[in-house]
């Protein structure tokens, strides 16, 4: 009877016990050095990455090397981040000759050259009327106060507020590349961002390299535990 | 001379003790049909029919009670066992063995009930119209937790997902008007009202009470629209061990190959567990003392549901009066998925009791322990812990006084973990400490007087606060309660109390109560009740003052005041062996309900709580059983409740109808029984309006406006097949959601969760055993 009695216990505590293990291996891919879009209080925050030599422009501040508008003219950048949209240097955003497509969900591992590749890949370059980006509250009141001074908008700034329960943020169309602006998606609130873990293969400004990425969290495997998040991890690798 | 006296009298004494033993009497007590012995069974006896100055003995592990012989007179017995209609009868003192069969109480007439009164009586002579759900039952039916039982057996009852978790609601009124006690005692650790209802271990609970309307007379703040009362096990054998384990089918498989290499390892492998649980329940009596442990565990996995079609919201003008027209408005975006948290919890209770005649004490103690996995990748999930701790003592002063003490205590924790980090942070602490003096006495012929004092201490520890800084708010109310009931003749029963509550917040209040109980005869019972509720403002409602993430703020409200309600109703039941009807229709008025609404300041809208204007909410609800051959019986449910809307609008989320009903099939054979249930839940259209902000076209402005919900009625159908072997064994088959019904809305914007939270049909495999059985029948076998 004693035996009887201490296995169903050693089984349940068992079961108990298999609760919290960390056992998944140490992140080995990248993270942004910084939260970049609304909450940094510019609507435009792009931090810029030359994927070609790793470097990042507007490191340390919204617009500090790449003042927004600035981009279109430069190919010394590759892809850009502001919140959980993406750019690339194509299309209404840059004179390169980047764009974007999509390998599918997963898959990120098993691509492993450009042989690849579909034969004749569309493509996908960035446009000014696809993705929107969350206004930031500092610009938002602004727009406002000039759209009731010219007239577009009644009432007072008290009546548009930023934020409202059932629509959340008021956002604003941008220059970005719808595709990759799947990479993740936003939803709430409370505020959910969701990884589609799509590889996807992005081709660089100068048109002759390319780079699979995979975007895997909003966050950072650090993250402290209440933080928003926004520093996003992702695996980028050159596939040649 | 008085050596051979002293012997005449030692071998008297011998003689007479021989005598006494041999002519006990073996009283054995079966179950009709299977054959099996009702262990446990308490038998009164006595040498005269009004078993005067009676005696009693319980039935051993065999149903076999031994009843020495008091004298040389017939003796007279009445066998009780719960589930089970009493039996009485009489043997001669000349009998050496006697069987006998109980019969199951299908009706459920004979149910001992506490929560109307406080005080032990049958179901049948309650002043208070209640509703007890089996345990046993329950289980058999094939529930696997608490919320999916009720919400099966309960009419109006209604639990739902919303964005923080579970609500429930019933007879329109939210969780915040539901007061849960575990053996009358409550728990902290809730959301808007609604606690961890996985605390609750559905094979540790021996019956349920349900007691709907005002009770605050009886219970204090919370018991303004009903009391759900949850009355665990205690056994009455020298030994018992249950355990059983369930199986169920994956609600959904999220992530077909987890790899360790994955930077969501821990959260896609915690969201795909597998759906299982496990049990053990265990008890022994030894003389004077008795103890019981019952320990649960379960899993089960996340899932999404879906809505293919954009959100689609209308505002009305009946809502809006000075919208020019009516608005609809199709979201752009598509919904994203709903996700339904996964859970993992153990809960563990000890109780130990020491009861002689005029002495009776209670030491308990629980934990549960809760990871919730919800399908949000924020890099953290959520884990709760609770400790309860307690004591109870009652004495008998005299035959007609006694003087009940009991200090009650529940802490509760909340964390966050994070999925990737050994690490967790504390966002949330809650104790209530809860002592409490009760005087009962029937010294007046008729009365039975309760009365009490309690002093409750709710202190709550959260970030949401102070400045995301961990603080400390705390209420202390102390109630004073009294009642009488007085059966005036058999056919007539009035019940009558009130309760004061005195609070450094609030001040005085008084809370009255009546309630009369009239039965012609036998079968009809005829009951009106008036009493008055209160509810004081939670923690969270005064002192709440979180902003999220500059987007919204939260903030309580320091000048709220308790809101108030009259409830009123009338009800008639019927009954005989094998009809059993109630129906009830009820009126509650409000007065400065607490209510949370949206403002727009600041630049930012603001959540708050405020004292709203009064609220009638107003229905008609029907309970029916019928047991229409010895192997089938039908249950069914009906609700029906009428929210006054303020101004047009519609803010209360409850569905007029809901309505539930069951198919009991029982076959009984020797050593088998087979019993099949199909159960099902119906839950009507719901409507009503959220608050929310609309741009309209012809002023070139947006205005604060109302959208209508609009959410279609549906019905979940749930069908269980168990059979137990030589009731040792026993294997249930079953399926959830039988016909696959599947939310195809999920409602708009914040409203979005109030659907039924269900994947489809799902089906399960449960294996129960009799531990201390089976043993028994080993050891005979070698």
């Amino acid at each position: 009877m004693k035996k009887i009695i201490s296995n169903i216990l050693f089984f349940t505590l068992l079961l108990t016990g298999a609760c919290t293990d960390y056992d998944a291996t140490p992140f080995n891919g990248k993270t942004l050095p910084r939260k970049s879009g609304y909450s940094t209080g510019e609507t435009n925050d792009w931090l810029y990455l030359n994927l070609r030599t790793g470097e990042f422009f507007n490191l340390n501040k919204p617009n500090e090397d790449i003042r927004e508008g600035e981009q279109k003219e430069r190919t010394d950048w590759d892809i850009a981040f502001c919140g959980y949209v993406f750019r690339t240097n194509s299309g209404t955003s840059g004179i390169g000759q980047g764009g974007v497509i999509d390998m599918g969900y997963e898959g990120y591992r098993q691509l492993t050259s450009l042989s690849q590749l579909p034969e004749n890949p569309q493509w996908v370059v960035d446009t000014d009327k696809d993705v929107s980006v969350v206004w930031s509250q500092k610009d938002w009141n602004h727009h406002i106060i000039e759209e009731i001074n010219a007239g577009r908008l009644e009432g007072k700034l008290e009546d548009y507020p930023w934020f409202d329960p059932n629509n959340g943020p008021a956002k604003t169309l941008t220059s970005a590349n719808p595709l990759l602006s799947e990479a993740m998606t936003f939803a709430g609130p409370p505020p959910v961002y969701t990884p589609s873990l799509h590889t996807y293969v992005v081709r660089t400004a100068d048109g002759a390299r390319y780079f699979k990425i995979q975007i895997v969290s909003w966050y950072d495997p650090e993250v402290a535990i209440g933080d928003e998040g926004g520093r996003m991890s992702y695996y980028c690798d050159e596939l040649k | 001379m008085r050596i051979k006296i002293i012997l005449f009298f030692l071998f008297s004494a011998l003689f007479l003790h021989t005598f006494a033993v041999e002519k006990a009497v073996r009283l054995t007590v079966l179950e009709p049909g299977t054959e099996q012995p009702l262990a446990g069974a308490y038998v009164e006896y006595a040498d005269n029919a009004e078993l005067k100055n009676s005696k009693f003995v319980v039935t051993n592990p065999d149903g076999v009670a031994t009843l020495p012989l008091l004298s040389s007179k017939t003796h007279y017995y009445k066998v009780s066992f719960l589930g089970f209609i009493p039996l009485t009868g009489s043997v001669a003192p000349t009998s050496a063995n006697a069987t006998v069969y109980l019969k199951p109480d299908v009706m459920g007439m004979n149910e001992i009930v506490v929560t109307g009164s406080r005080a032990a009586h049958p179901i049948k002579y309650s002043a208070v119209t209640t509703q007890v759900l089996g345990g046993k039952e329950l289980v058999e039916a094939g529930y696997s937790n608490l919320q999916q039982a009720l919400q099966q057996e309960t009419p109006g009852l209604n639990i739902q997902k919303v964005g923080f978790g579970n609500e429930i609601s019933m007879q329109g009124l939210d969780a915040r008007h539901v007061l849960f006690l575990m053996d009358g005692e409550r728990m902290t650790g809730d959301m808007a009202g609604n606690l961890d209802y996985e605390r609750f271990n559905l094979h540790a609970i021996d019956r349920i009470e349900i007691v709907k309307g005002a009770s605050s007379t009886l219970y204090g703040s919370r018991a303004a629209g009903a009391v759900i009362n949850l009355i665990t096990k205690k056994t009455s054998q020298p030994l018992t061990i249950d355990a059983g384990v369930r199986y169920g089918q994956m609600n959904e498989r999220n992530f077909k190959n987890p790899h360790r290499d994955d930077f969501l390892y821990m959260y896609e492998k915690n969201a795909d567990q597998q759906n299982v649980q496990s049990w053990v329940s265990a008890g022994f009596k030894a003389g004077k003392f008795t103890s019981q442990t019952d320990v649960w565990y379960s899993q089960t996995d996340a899932f999404n549901m879906y809505q293919h079609e954009h959100d689609h919201k209308v505002y009305t003008q009946e809502a809006n009066p000075s919208l020019p027209h009516d608005i609809v408005i199709t979201d752009m975006a598509p919904r994203p998925p709903m996700g339904i948290e996964g859970t993992q919890h153990i809960s563990a209770t000890q109780k130990l009791f020491f009861d002689t005649k005029n002495f009776k004490m209670q030491i308990y103690g629980g934990t549960f322990f809760m990871n919730t996995y919800d399908m949000v990748q924020d890099m953290t999930f959520s884990q709760a812990a609770n400790w309860t701790a307690g004591v109870k003592a009652s004495y008998d002063v005299k035959d007609w006084f006694t003087i009940n003490v009991s200090m009650h205590s529940d802490f509760y924790d909340r964390y966050k973990r994070h999925e990737r980090i050994d690490r967790r942070q504390k966002v949330y602490d809650s104790r209530i400490l809860q002592p409490r003096l009760t005087i009962t006495s029937n010294y007046f012929k008729g009365h039975s007087m309760i009365f009490g004092v309690e002093h409750v201490s709710d202190d709550l520890t959260s970030d949401r606060f102070v400045n995301r800084k961990m603080t400390t708010r705390s209420l202390h109310e102390t109630e004073y309660f009294l009642q009488d009931e007085w059966t005036i003749n058999p056919k007539w029963l009035v019940s009558a109390g009130l309760r004061t509550n005195f609070s450094k917040a609030f001040g005085f209040m008084g809370m009255p109560k009546v309630a009369v109980k009239f039965s012609p005869n036998d079968h009809w019972s005829l009951r009106t009740n008036y009493s008055m509720g209160y509810r004081s403002p939670s923690i969270k409602e005064l002192f709440f003052n979180w902003d999220h993430l500059g987007m919204f703020q939260i903030k309580g409200n320091e000048q709220l005041q308790p809101e108030k309600n009259h409830y009123f109703s009338v009800g008639a039941e019927f009954n005989n062996e094998r009809f059993f009807f109630s129906t009830t229709v009820y009126g509650n008025w409000f007065r400065d309900k607490i209510e949370g609404v949206w403002r727009t300041y600041d630049m930012q809208y603001n959540f708050e709580y405020k004292n709203l204007s009064s609220q009638r909410l107003a229905g008609v609800e029907a309970l029916l059983r019928w047991h229409l051959w010895d192997c089938v019986t039908l249950n069914g449910t009906y609700s029906y409740v009428d929210v006054s809307k303020q101004d047009g609008v519609q803010v209360n989320t409850t569905s007029p109808h809901a309505a539930t009903g069951s198919i009991d099939y029982k076959l009984n054979r020797r050593n088998y029984r087979l019993n099949a249930v199909f159960s099902a839940s119906y839950m009507g259209n719901k409507q009503f309006d959220v608050q929310d902000r609309v741009f309209v076209e012809e002023w070139n402005k947006s205005v604060d406006a109302y959208f209508r919900c609009d959410l279609p009625s549906y019905v979940l159908c749930n069908l269980s097949v168990s059979q137990t072997f030589y009731n040792k064994v026993k294997l249930t088959l079953g399926v959830d959601n039988m016909f696959n019904y599947v939310p195809k809305t999920l409602g708009s914007g914040i409203t979005m969760f109030n659907v039924p939270a269900t994947p489809g049909a799902r089906f399960w495999v449960q294996m129960e055993f009799k531990i201390d059985n089976l043993v028994k029948a080993l050891k005979r076998k070698k």
